[in-house]
């Protein structure tokens, strides 16, 4: 295979690879909002049951998640005759499951950070002229917590889009399962790992500058 | 028999293995941890005092780390390193062909991984240590040798002590991908242990279980060092 050939056939798994990367950050940035809302909540059970949730999901590894949620529930016939076996038996899905629930578990901690960055006496002023619920969110914490979470943010997705390639462990074809198909076929394994570690850095840098322009945007 | 006793059974009966997959896992990280250290104090110095080049090839290298996928780093390692060895012209004397153990490949290549990780960590602690006893140590006609040992050493170990143990934390969740070379630490241990018994679900669990374990009990140490060595 010559280094074109390699570069068009790697470049079909571009969709599946950056899918599986978009679909679980959006997912999991959508997610980590009640749970942040959870961990900060006056209720000492929800403030546990969310701290124990996010300890669990951090410390088990991406494989061993993608593993349990692709083989292991399909040993299951009440889960084969569910109606989320057509979800359930599709890698694509199990890969965007679990990299949502690793998302959410990591975004919800920066989150986290953000909301107790804002100063108290910000707070105060917003309470004290009638902000509540959604307008106090809305108006108050997020022009603030947004300049300390971009930043942090930027680095957790680079993680996530790099943990994205370990679904070619459960067969989807994407970057990574397509480089590694050629790598062993063809016997010749740096071309094909170097085209793949190409379209990761040049993907992941374009996504670092973006988040930049947006934190130039919101820079006081 | 219920299906919670088969279960327990089960995981009885594979307990040893799967603590033999512990064990390796285990060995693979603190040994690639130890080799990321090195890795990472070369590097860092050669950021902070090195030429223009070695700057720019230690920038490139925690770039590369950063954004690749671990997979793809472990894979080069694991497809490249043979290969490379192997186009190596023969020397005569030398036995052939060269072939690294697999094993040996891991460690290099989450050792590689853990050093740029390491890098970042050993430069910004460098950056955090106070100057004026730097200034103090030199006034004493401190040779290099024994201010970085008396001066430097003691900062830059405190400062990093708790990067290091995110650094050993993502090392223990990259040992994992290890798997894919045949190396039977944890994580192939229990894709045998599920495929043998057709128990996929409750060896993953476990699995998690044994890393729930170790992360906490390792997050317990850092904290005890932590303790120990601030002043």
């Amino acid at each position: 295979m010559t280094y074109l050939e390699i570069i068009i056939e790697v470049a079909r798994g571009i969709p599946v690879s950056f899918g599986v990367a978009i679909g679980g950050i959006t997912i999991g940035c959508v997610l980590a909002f009640p749970l942040v809302l959870a961990r900060l909540s006056k209720s000492a059970i929800s403030r546990f049951v969310a701290w124990a949730f996010l300890e669990v999901i951090r410390s088990i590894p991406m494989i061993a998640m993608l593993f349990m949620l692709y083989y292991g529930l399909s040993q299951f016939a009440a889960v084969r005759s569910s109606i989320f076996w057509p979800i359930l038996r599709e890698p694509l899905w199990c890969a965007i499951i679990a990299l949502s629930l690793k998302a959410c578990a990591y975004t919800s901690e920066i989150y986290r950070i953000g909301i107790i960055s804002v100063p108290e006496g910000e707070i105060l002023a917003a309470r004290s002229f009638g902000f509540a619920g959604y307008r106090f969110y809305r108006s108050i914490i997020v022009p603030y917590a947004a300049r300390i979470v971009l930043p942090a943010l930027s680095n957790e997705f680079v993680i996530l889009v790099k943990a994205s390639s370990l679904a070619s462990l459960i067969t989807l074809m994407d970057i990574t399962g397509l480089a590694a198909g050629i790598a062993t076929e063809t016997f010749r394994p740096l071309p094909a790992l170097t085209v793949a570690a190409f379209y990761y850095l040049a993907f992941n840098s374009l996504m670092v500058a973006a988040i930049q322009y947006f934190e130039r945007r919101i820079a006081i | 028999m219920t299906w919670l006793e088969t279960d327990l059974q089960l995981a009885i009966d594979w307990f040893p293995y799967l603590m033999a997959g512990v064990g390796m896992t285990l060995l693979l990280s603190t040994g690639s941890l130890l080799i990321g250290v090195f890795v990472g104090g070369l590097g860092a110095t050669l950021k902070i005092r090195g030429s223009v080049a070695t700057q720019l090839l230690m920038q490139l290298y925690t770039t590369i780390v950063r954004s690749v996928p671990q997979l793809i780093i472990i894979y080069y390692f694991y497809f490249g390193l043979n290969a490379g060895l192997r186009s190596v012209p023969q020397l005569p004397g030398l036995p052939s062909p060269l072939e690294l153990p697999v094993i040996l490949v891991a460690f290099l290549s989450l050792g590689f991984i853990a050093g740029a990780l390491a890098v970042e960590l050993f430069r910004t602690a460098y950056a955090a240590v106070p100057q004026s006893e730097v200034l103090a140590g030199k006034a004493y006609g401190m040779p290099p040798f024994m201010l970085f040992r008396r001066v430097l050493f003691p900062h830059i170990a405190r400062y990093s002590l708790p990067g290091l143990g995110n650094v050993w934390l993502h090392t223990l969740k990259d040992a994992t991908l290890i798997s894919v070379m045949g190396v039977t630490e944890l994580m192939r241990s229990t894709t045998v242990a599920a495929e043998s018994t057709g128990e996929p679900f409750l060896f993953y669990l476990l699995c998690s279980l044994l890393y729930l374990i170790i992360t906490i009990a390792s997050g317990g140490l850092f904290a005890h060092l932590e303790r120990r060595y601030t002043v």
